[in-house]
């Protein structure tokens, strides 16, 4: 069995990529259906062999359902996100045939990244996905804060990737190997750690770190995603971030399993870092693109709390937040690239006043997304945050709870912030309706789900514990 | 006896008059259909939830009409529902006074009426989840989620500095509770078990205690709210609408008794009686220095606002003298409270619909032009200030007599607050209703009309039953407050 998905998917990029010179006037649209139907074929492809577990490739890449978990997550994103630049008003520079495709490649990149199981095909995978990435935070050409926000991201992303290389050169140099099953083989034959083993892991953890933007690696986050299209921060806040999660997790469970205390106590610092920029940061935004840049390196630091421990309740908890957290983001930005006013795109607090007055239903719809991401429960985001803290307690990290449930009140500050603009402000400048109902039953969906969740968080427990099985099954 | 379900559907009930509300299209001022479908839901709920003291068995101190179903996936994590005598009462309380603000409301009109309406209900449920939660988890998520609705209701339909005031409450809480979630996460972890029936049977070692003791004040404390974390309840209640002070003032603060004597005193009761000087001093400076400072406030609504935070006071001192005299002042004064404080800002109410100001200093006179209201006034304040024959009486009595037994030094300066209570609150009503007409009130203004003839008229009856004859509340209690006490340690204060 190969990794048909990931095969599959690239495969149909190249035809695609082939097909869109033979194709006429308003080819972009034909072409994202196209692209939308191939992920739809794909994730039935994931889905068929779920519970399949294999290491293929001569241990290059693996196959298990951890992997296949996360990758059919970033399958469902991707088809939201396609779905919303199908039915929303793009501007007239992303009304283009490549961005599709450039989508799909990174898409690509994201998959493979979950599956590698050695430093190098991580190295590839990781790199397809960010060279597209970069391209596509450029994409609006005669937007100078487009381009400008594409340059930051590619020379700090250009930094990651020798980061990256850097530990891995120092990894190959003690293992002689960069297969991670090579690496958990002399992991544990050691008495004693080599000290360079362990600067190769910070190196290699520093690069996620880059690629997840937990503080105090976040720098690029903010103006990345306040200078990108809306469309491109819809993707960059959700779908790479789970990806690099998934990687993260492969790596510091599988291969540097044995030497847990000392990534646990980095990502510890990681953790409380994140939370406190995150959180301190946002509350003098006036833009919801940057305020959600640091919403994002919050969570992440939330996120990051469930992985110290290593243990399988704690990536199952990881999971379910990851679950949470892009619905909760697809929600808001969903909202954002519906945010008009006069046919113009509009991104700052100020326009969101008075949203109640206009639009009750999408004003109600939002709040909800907004109180569950502040973590105010019954909605969805207690729920995660709520496990992630019973993992931390349960390991004794009480200082680190104590941070965490006291910089999410400073946290749900400024989501309240935003609530107080749309119920209480009175409209200075009301925005355009919502003029297609796909965007309203989607955000219906979207604040519906996180206000249900509460009613069954029993069936993601489930189905996340029988995933993160086979994370530990190789061990 | 049929085993009725009551708790789910009491909870429930509310949820499925909001969605009559939601379904019926109407204008925002005056939502006719609305405003009734939301009457019957609560007016249903209400005669429901008297199913509860009917078929309620006095002589078990346990918990009854559990309900529980499987929530998590684990066995140890299940959502149940119940009440014992603690409970009860407040369930009813609850029901009532929502009951009584909907009837309020009907006369009015009031911009976004259905949103009105539909927090009202929303907020019924959860306190009703809040009252009944029988496990650890379930009891936190309504207890937060009740800050949602009641945000609502302050920032939305509140007065001039409605925002600052919303987002102080909501802060003030939010901080407070967020402590308590992580005890709560901890006594999970240590004891594989979030029921909180199961949990009376456990003992921690003290140093636990002492940090859970904390984390669960440091929630209750805002809640209640005692002295010096009050702050944020004055500026709640003065921009809030009337019938959010009402349920504010009526239940909100009461779930920080409540939650004093369900989790700080019956679970740890060993930190309990190593922090209960500390509650003492609290508990005496709330009691004076609160009520000097309500002698000098120019709003009528602040200085309601501050007399609640005097006599919760009493409540602490109550609860901490863990004996049953104690407890039992405690509840009594929670209720009697809930219901005083109530009528009085429903009074309040009452005069700013008319005149549209709270200012002490623009009133005078008002004898003249609202007669049948200075009447109903003057027995609100006599019940606040706690005359014998009204419920405020029987609450602080019991309460210094319990604190008398313990600390004779803390029950004579508290008593003094009763003395304060009366300089404040009459001067209230002397500056508003007494003296020469202002000339402010020159207009004419109808008296009290039939719906709130109805509810006074109501809430003084409840007043005097419960001043004259405490024992139909207490006969339910005792059972469960008897079996606090015996888990508890003697101690020495």
């Amino acid at each position: 069995m190969f990794i048909i998905p990931e095969i599959f998917l690239a495969i149909c990029v190249i035809i695609i990529l082939f097909i869109t010179p033979f194709l006429k006037k308003n080819s972009y649209l034909k072409i994202s259906y196209l692209c939308l139907i191939v992920i739809f074929l794909s994730q039935f492809l994931i889905l068929k062999d779920i519970f399949y577990s294999e290491i293929i490739f001569n241990g290059f890449f693996i196959v298990d359902s951890f992997g296949s978990f996360l990758k059919s997550l970033i399958l469902i994103g991707a088809g939201l996100i396609f779905y919303f630049y199908l039915t929303i008003n793009n501007p007239k520079s992303l009304k283009r045939p490549e961005f599709a495709i450039i989508l799909l490649i990174s898409i690509v990149g994201m998959l493979l990244m979950i599956s590698s199981n050695d430093l190098l095909s991580l190295f590839m995978s990781m790199e397809l996905q960010s060279l597209s990435l970069y391209i596509l935070v450029s994409f609006s050409r005669d937007d100078f804060t487009s381009s400008e926000a594409g340059v930051k991201y590619f020379i700090i992303g250009s930094l990651s990737t020798c980061i990256f290389l850097f530990g891995t050169s120092l990894v190959y140099g003690l293992v002689g190997s960069t297969s991670f099953n090579e690496i958990s083989i002399f992991m544990s034959d050691l008495y004693s750690t080599p000290t360079m083993l362990i600067v190769g892991l910070i190196f290699i953890l520093v690069s996620l770190s880059l690629k997840i933007s937990a503080a105090p690696f976040h720098m690029w986050t903010p103006d990345v995603y306040q200078g990108a299209p809306s469309i491109i921060t819809t993707l960059l806040s959700t779908l790479p971030k789970i990806a690099a999660f998934g990687v993260l997790i492969r790596l510091l469970v599988y291969p540097f399993g044995e030497i847990i205390v000392d990534w646990g106590k980095i990502l510890i610092i990681l953790s409380i870092t994140s939370m406190l920029i995150g959180s301190l940061g946002a509350l003098r935004q006036t833009d919801l693109k940057r305020l959600m840049a640091y919403s994002t390196i919050n969570h992440i630091g939330f996120i990051l709390m469930g992985l110290i421990p290593g243990s399988e309740d704690g990536i199952t908890s990881i999971c379910i937040y990851l679950i949470f957290y892009i619905t909760m983001n697809l929600g808001i930005f969903l909202f954002i690239l519906n945010m008009q006013r006069d046919q113009v795109s509009v991104t700052s607090i100020k326009d969101l006043s008075g949203l109640y007055r206009s639009q009750p239903l999408t004003a109600g719809c939002v709040s909800i997304i907004l109180f569950s991401m502040a973590g105010i429960p019954p909605m969805a985001g207690f729920i995660g945050k709520l496990i992630i803290l019973n993992i931390v307690i349960d390991n004794n990290l009480f200082f680190l709870a104590v941070i965490a449930v006291l910089t999410s009140v400073i946290a749900a500050f400024y989501y309240i912030r935003l609530i107080k603009s749309i119920f209480f402000d009175d409209p200075v400048d009301e925005l355009d309706n919502i003029g297609n109902d796909h965007s309203k039953y989607m955000l219906c969906g979207f604040a519906f789900f996180n206000l249900t969740v509460v009613f069954y968080p029993q069936f993601f427990l489930n189905l996340c514990a029988s995933i993160t099985l086979s994370l530990f099954a190789v061990k | 006896m049929i085993s009725l379900p009551i708790l789910p559907i009491l909870i429930a009930l509310p949820l499925i008059g909001l969605v009559f509300i939601f379904l019926s299209s109407e204008d925002d001022e005056n939502a006719e259909q609305s405003k009734k479908s939301a009457l019957w839901t609560s007016a249903s709920n209400f005669f429901l939830s008297l199913y509860l003291p009917i078929n309620f068995d006095k002589t078990i101190p346990h918990f009854q009409f559990v309900n529980t179903f499987s929530w998590f996936n684990s066995d140890s994590l299940r959502f149940s529902l119940g009440v014992d005598g603690l409970s009860m009462p407040f369930i009813v309380l609850s029901t009532f006074l929502i009951l009584a603000c909907i009837i309020f409301i009907f006369p009015q009109t009031k911009k976004n009426m259905k949103m009105y309406l539909a927090s009202f209900l929303v907020l019924e449920s959860f306190l009703i989840g809040t009252f009944s939660a029988l496990d650890l988890f379930s009891f936190y998520i309504f207890f937060e989620s009740i800050l949602i609705p009641m945000y609502l209701i302050i920032g939305y339909w509140g007065g001039e500095r409605r925002i600052y005031s919303a987002y102080k409450f909501f802060l003030y809480t939010l901080l407070g509770s967020v402590l308590m979630l992580i005890a709560i996460i901890f006594l999970y972890q240590e004891f594989g078990t979030i029921s909180i029936p199961k949990l009376l049977d456990y003992t921690l070692p003290f140093y636990i205690q002492i940090w859970l003791w904390i984390a669960f004040f440091s929630s209750f404390a805002v809640k209640i709210p005692m002295w010096p974390f009050h702050t944020w309840l004055p500026d709640a209640h003065v921009e809030a609408p009337t019938e959010g002070s009402v349920i504010l003032a009526g239940i909100l603060l009461k779930l920080g008794g409540y939650g004093f004597i369900r989790f700080n005193l019956s679970i740890l009761p060993d930190a309990s009686i190593f922090f209960t000087p500390f509650i003492y001093f609290l508990s005496v400076v709330a009691i004076i220095y609160t009520s000097y400072i309500a002698l000098v406030q120019e709003d009528m609504k602040k200085l309601i606002a501050y007399s609640s935070v005097a006599h919760m006071g009493f409540v602490t001192l109550g609860i901490f003298s863990a004996n049953i005299q104690g407890l039992h002042g405690a509840i009594i004064q929670m209720i009697s409270h809930g219901i005083i404080s109530a009528a009085l800002f429903f009074s309040i109410g009452s005069i700013y619909n008319r005149y549209k100001t709270k200012k002490i200093d623009f009133f005078g006179g008002l004898n003249i032009k609202l007669p049948k209201f200075s009447v109903v006034f003057l027995i609100f304040t006599l019940g606040s200030i706690g005359l014998p024959g009204t419920s405020g009486f029987v609450g602080e009595y019991l309460t210094l007599l319990a604190v008398y037994s313990k600390n004779t030094m803390v029950a004579f300066i508290s008593t003094l607050g009763i003395i304060l209570s009366a300089s404040y609150m009459l001067n209230l009503y002397k500056r508003v209703f007494l003296g020469s007409l202002s000339e402010n009130l020159d207009k004419k203004k109808d008296d009290i009309n039939i719906y709130e003839i109805s509810l006074y008229v109501v809430l003084i009856i409840l007043i005097f039953i419960i001043g004259i004859k405490p024992g139909l509340i207490l006969s339910y209690t005792t059972s469960s407050l008897e079996r606090i006490i015996q888990l508890y340690p003697i101690s020495i204060f």
